[in-house]
């Protein structure tokens, strides 16, 4: 039985993309961050190619962002009500808990609202703080020079270094939560159809 | 009462009135111009201003005059005149006005330079034919006041150039670096040498004072120069107009009391040890003190192809130690034939900014030592200024050993909390932000620089924690005669608070490596956080995978309870 409609076609392909745009994004800044670890040959090209993966993420960013400011998306999706701060220990107590014994997750995605709690703050400072944040600082590096001003108002070059790699370290740390709990649904591939087909198991 | 003073005022305005409007023709016109010209005929149409005959020829009261006149004075009129060329060689050879000047017609046969001095040779010009050509006499034998240059470039219909991307710093003013990368750029889309139109102008305090001493070189090549200002101006589809650093086209010469100063000068060298003739220098010359060098260096590209001489990129008059040089100075004495190297590495991303802080022996001589250099600077909204000895004496006075005040406990390497309390102490005491500016620059020279082409274009030769550079840092202090430099301790780079050191962010100082990790583990319990502290920036790359390292485990811990708890 198909469960409900929970991903509607453009955000599964805005997620896919951005998927792809991520994880390019991770690879090639982890040899430009540690370049005597060598995946790509030159670290030119790396130095380009994060940089255009870059823009890429900033426009995907735009499109995720106006898609659901349109479509009334954050309201449903993303507001975090009072009911919803109140079942944040529930969800916790199932993931560390309840998943062991095979108990119902409490929350029950539907097209009105997908996410439970937790998802909610997690892809909220994700897609809202984080994001924009290393695009920013990312925008800002691509041409030093052009920006100069604007760096040195935020601290000089160093500083915006921090602020890129610490976001880019809470992106791997947030990648590799996301991963692991993309096989936590009723089977272990259920989410990732579900952000295949559109429907939830 | 009244009425009688202001009538009798009245009147007397309209008397002073009438006079002043008749004084010409009282005074000038008591023979009419016609007069004259009915017997002088050839004068007809003669053009003096608005004086007429009579005004210069005051001593005729009627007609028909005496035969023998006086000589018309013209200092009667041009008083100041006359007294400007006094002051010159002109009165001194008893020329007189009329030598230059066709009274009776000023727009006729009005004399220049060339119609009297047509046999000058300028011997001892040094570039005569451009100084000639570029420049009128009177910038040289007159009384210079400004100078200005105007430059175009005609780059036919077509739109090249975009101020905003050549103009990098945004100063409005385009620079040593700035204006080669313009010309390259220009030259390539032309895809043929840029017609480049020079115009030198001089304004001069006033015509009439020559002098057979010509200015000094000084004038217009000394550090104070005549020429302050230079334009450019770029024809395309539009007209567009930048300033320019008028020391692109004007270059610098030193004085022999600039000489003193020099490296050269300051080890007694004096000029006859290298003139030996009037022929210029050759490397003959430097090679009686430098042979080492050239022995290194005549095996190279440079020396085999003949395409430089010791002297094309050092200047003996100016040497400083290689040290002092700046890094975009470094980089200027190669541009001056290399000028397109902006566009030759445009592969390397960040081409501008890489220039700024690297020099270009850092990449084409791989032998020479590559070091580390950090300066003190003010900083304020338009960017940073060096501090010169000058200014640090302003602060402290001139007898006290900055060395020893930042080096305050004397074992001759400067530590992050010795460096962050000076600056500190120079914030107190200067009314300016003090900064602590860097860049990577060759130490030790290696005359080698036949590297070329570097297929490799590595870019982890710096961008790696063991890049030579780490080892090698110094702070520079100004002293009165040059600079002192004094070793830094390596792991200050990450660690100086980002508010004082602010331009530099290469990648390698920020990775921890295990050494850190051993020193911080050895280090007591109240030593721990100084440690910490002098781990800076390397701790983000070292929290971060710390954190992945449990997030996996914690991971790992959660796939095994998923699989022993269901069973």
């Amino acid at each position: 039985m198909k469960g409900a409609y929970i991903h509607p076609l453009p955000i599964r392909i805005w997620h896919w993309i951005n998927a792809f745009i991520v994880i390019m994004l991770i690879i090639t800044g982890i040899q430009m961050r540690m370049p005597y670890i060598s995946i790509f040959e030159s670290y030119r090209n790396v130095v380009l190619l994060h940089k255009y993966f870059g823009y890429a993420m900033t426009l995907s960013f735009l499109f995720w962002f106006f898609f659901y400011l349109i479509t009334g998306g954050f309201k449903k999706h993303y507001l975090l009500r009072l009911k919803d701060i109140k079942a944040i220990p529930e969800q916790a107590k199932y993931y560390m808990f309840g998943i062991f014994r095979a108990r119902k997750n409490p929350h029950t995605p539907t097209g009105d609202n997908k996410f439970n709690p937790m998802q909610k703050i997690t892809y909220a400072a994700i897609m809202l703080i984080f994001t924009p944040v290393i695009a920013f600082t990312g925008i800002l590096f691509s041409d030093i020079l052009y920006f100069f001003a604007w760096i040195n108002a935020l601290g000089g070059l160093r500083v915006l270094d921090a602020i890129h790699v610490m976001s880019a370290y809470i992106f791997v740390f947030y990648l590799i939560v996301h991963l692991y709990m993309s096989t936590l649904g009723k089977r272990f591939y259920s989410h990732i159809k579900s952000m295949i087909t559109g429907y939830e198991d | 009462m009244i009425y009688k003073t202001l009538k009798k005022a009245i009147c007397l305005c309209v008397i002073i009135a009438t006079f002043i409007f008749y004084y010409d023709f009282l005074c000038y016109s008591a023979i009419p111009d016609d007069d004259c010209l009915g017997c002088h005929e050839k004068f007809t149409g003669f053009n003096h201003g608005k004086a007429n005959c009579n005004r210069c020829h005051n001593d005729i009261t009627s007609l028909p005059h005496d035969e023998r006149l006086k000589k018309p004075v013209c200092s009667t009129c041009h008083k100041t005149v006359e007294e400007d060329c006094k002051k010159g060689i002109h009165n001194f050879k008893k020329i007189k006005c009329m030598d230059c000047h066709n009274t009776h017609f000023l727009n006729k046969d009005k004399k220049t330079c060339i119609q009297c001095h047509n046999d000058v040779t300028h011997r001892k010009l040094p570039a005569k034919e451009k100084h000639l050509k570029a420049i009128e006499c009177l910038g040289c034998h007159g009384i210079a006041e400004t100078g200005h240059i105007n430059i175009q470039i005609d780059t036919g219909k077509k739109d090249i150039v975009k101020f905003k991307e050549i103009d990098r710093d945004g100063n409005n003013l385009i620079d040593y670096i700035e204006w080669d990368n313009l010309l390259s750029l220009i030259n390539k889309e032309l895809k043929e040498k840029a017609e480049l139109k020079k115009y030198y102008e001089i304004k001069t305090k006033n015509p009439h004072t020559v002098n057979k001493r010509p200015a000094s070189c000084n004038a217009c090549h000394g550090e104070d120069g005549l020429f302050k200002h230079a334009r450019l101006a770029v024809k395309g589809k539009k007209t567009m107009e930048i300033k320019v650093d008028p020391k692109i086209f004007i270059h610098e010469l030193p004085s022999i009391e600039d000489y003193k100063k020099t490296i050269h000068g300051k080890k007694g060298v004096t000029c006859s040890d290298c003139h030996l003739s009037d022929r210029p220098v050759g490397d003959k010359v430097c090679i009686r003190c430098h042979e080492d060098i050239y022995n290194v260096y005549k095996k190279t590209v440079h020396a085999k192809e003949g395409a430089t001489k010791c002297t094309d990129c050092h200047n003996p008059h100016k040497i400083k130690t290689y040290k002092e040089l700046s890094t975009t100075d470094r980089v200027m004495v190669c541009a001056r034939c290399h000028k397109d190297y902006i566009e030759k590495h445009k592969w390397l991303p960040h081409t501008v900014l890489h220039f700024k802080y690297l020099e270009c022996s850092s990449c084409h001589s791989p032998e020479s030592k590559k070091g580390m250099l950090f300066n003190f600077a003010e900083k304020d909204e338009k960017g940073t200024k060096a501090l010169f000895y000058m200014d640090f004496e302003k602060i402290f006075g001139s007898k006290t050993d900055i060395a020893y005040l930042i080096d305050a406990n004397s074992d001759n390497i400067i530590s992050i909390d010795e460096l962050i309390s000076f600056v500190n102490n120079l914030r107190r005491k200067h009314d300016k932000e003090v900064v602590i500016t860097s860049s990577i620059v060759v130490t030790e020279v290696h005359h080698d620089y036949s590297e070329k082409n570097l297929k490799s274009k590595v870019c982890s030769a710096c961008h790696l924690i063991d890049a030579p550079f780490y080892k090698y840092m110094y702070i520079a202090i100004p002293q009165k005669d040059g600079k002192l430099f004094i070793p830094v301790k390596g792991t200050v780079l990450s660690a100086i608070p980002t508010s004082i050191f602010i331009d530099l962010c290469i990648i390698g100082e920020t990775k921890i490596n295990h050494e850190d990790i051993k020193a911080f583990l050895s280090a007591d319990l109240k030593e721990k956080p100084r440690v910490l502290r002098e781990l800076g920036f390397k701790l983000i790359d070292f929290m971060g995978i710390t954190i992945i390292f449990f997030i996996l485990a914690g991971i790992f811990v959660h796939i095994l309870l998923r699989i022993t708890v269901k069973k």
